[in-house]
């Protein structure tokens, strides 16, 4: 049981864990080749998370304790040795007791794990992460592996390099509009696929939304990033060519899939 | 020197994945607080036991805490893959006979003293669940109850088969067909799971 035509009917129930083991096993094969499906078991976990949303208990803290309490110590396939000099001493601040409040900005070399992983996180979500306070920048993870950067101020924000980029003329500068032109954005995209939304005049969404960028072709949408309730500068990575961008207002969090009409798209 | 705040009370759910990849314990409170009380409500539903609950919502937030990148955000919201992480979790110890018998031992404690836990516990957000059961008692009703007892009592869709006494290709069609006229309802009601 291979095929995607033999698969695909069993979809619904494999989303919903009611699959037997060789089932699960060939569909989770299935679904690293066949975006298709992949894309309609996601659809259906959507589904499974509002069902399993019909009751909601109060999260108590002391289950939060437990949870803090088995974590304390690391992960576990952190080695009790560093396998690098300078890597050890890796736990980070303790977090606040209560679920809520602020936190606290890691060195990037005191928390690594052995990844590509967030890279692609934020590409495929197009999260570059600017903190208001500081520092740290996704770009940051594939430095070199022996900096302490926390505290060391970035090069440049944000808001110089996309006006630098928008100064340089190699660049593609990339204007979006709204169907009746009452809302505008421009954004503007580098050869390499390093891009930044310059400029929006969105109104503010509330704060269970959020506008999210998408990269729209003949493959279907893909997510450049989540842009916030109220967009201002923001970079973002394209992977290939530009075709068609758009902004959408979604839920909070952003969406794999735009489910909602743009509200400002690119011309050809 | 004192190191920056960053308050995550404001961060996406995809950049509390990106900070719990960097060890920020504080992001996965935030998970916690924004998403724990759905996987406890969700475990405390198929398994009907408070301590076996508990004990899964920890095994999903240390699995997450050590393994976020297996957290694909194309394949779903945070909310729909720790939710189905706990479903998993929660069939796996159903289909254990040990658990079984605890869970049906609770059972049948709860028949006679009532649902102590959801009145002990439960905050329900009640707009939207209700939309959702609302939606789920449309269904026509092969669907619906092959949908109930697969996700709510941790059925395989063959042993739906049986329970229903209708062909294995029927109920996983129905299951199918049911998931996929929901979301078109949740959509339209813009009930989808909450993130």
């Amino acid at each position: 049981m291979n095929g995607h035509d033999e698969l695909i009917n069993l979809l619904g129930a494999y989303a919903l864990d009611a699959v037997d083991d060789d089932e699960r096993r060939a569909i989770d094969e299935h679904l690293e080749i066949c975006a298709e499906c992949r894309a309609e078991v996601a659809r259906h976990l959507e589904v499974a998370a509002a069902l399993g949303t019909t009751t909601v208990s109060e999260a108590p803290d002391d289950l939060w304790a437990a949870i803090l309490s088995h974590i304390d110590d690391g992960p576990a396939e952190v080695p009790a040795t560093p396998a690098l000099p300078g890597l050890a001493a890796r736990r980070v601040d303790p977090a606040p007791d209560a679920p809520s409040g602020g936190a606290t900005v890691v060195s990037l070399a005191d928390r690594r794990r052995p990844t590509g992983w967030i890279a692609g996180l934020a590409a495929a979500a197009a999260v570059i992460v600017i903190l208001a306070a500081g520092v740290v920048q996704l770009s940051r993870q594939n430095a070199d592996l022996k900096d302490e950067i926390a505290l060391a101020p970035p090069a440049a924000s944000v808001e110089d390099l996309a006006a630098s980029a928008v100064d340089d003329p190699t660049n593609r500068v990339i204007d979006l509009t709204s169907e009746d032109g009452a809302d505008t954005a421009t954004a503007v995209v580098t050869p390499s696929g390093q891009g930044y939304l310059v400029s929006s005049t969105l109104d503010p969404l509330p704060a269970d939304q959020t506008y999210q960028l998408w990269n729209i072709n003949d493959a279907g949408a893909v997510s450049l990033g989540v842009l916030g309730s109220e967009p201002g500068v923001s970079a973002f990575h394209v992977q290939g060519p530009v075709s068609t961008l758009a902004i959408t207002a979604e839920q909070a969090g952003g969406v794999p899939a735009p489910e909602n009409i743009p509200l400002v798209t690119s011309t050809a | 020197m004192a190191r920056p705040v960053i308050d995550h009370r404001t961060s996406s759910d995809v950049n509390l994945v990106i900070a719990v990849g960097r060890y920020d314990q504080a992001a996965l409170t935030e998970v916690y607080r924004r998403h724990g009380g759905a996987i406890l409500g969700l475990a405390l539903r198929l398994l009907r036991d408070r301590s076996l609950a508990e004990d899964v919502v920890q095994t999903v937030f240390i699995r997450f805490w050590d393994h976020p990148d297996r957290f694909d955000a194309e394949r779903g919201t945070l909310r729909s893959y720790l939710l189905a992480q706990t479903h998993g979790r929660s069939v796996d110890l159903i289909r254990a006979e040990t658990a079984r018998h605890r869970r049906e031992e609770r059972a049948g404690q709860q028949d006679r003293r009532g649902e102590e836990y959801d009145l002990e516990r439960e905050v329900v957000d009640l707009t939207a669940a209700e939309h959702v059961k609302e939606i789920l008692a449309t269904l026509p009703d092969g669907e619906r109850e092959a949908i109930e007892l697969a996700y709510f009592e941790g059925h395989t869709y063959k042993e739906v088969a049986v329970v229903l006494d209708q062909p294995e290709g029927t109920v996983k069609s129905r299951i199918r067909s049911g998931l996929r006229r929901m979301h078109t309802e949740l959509i339209k009601a813009g009930t989808e799971a909450p993130s």
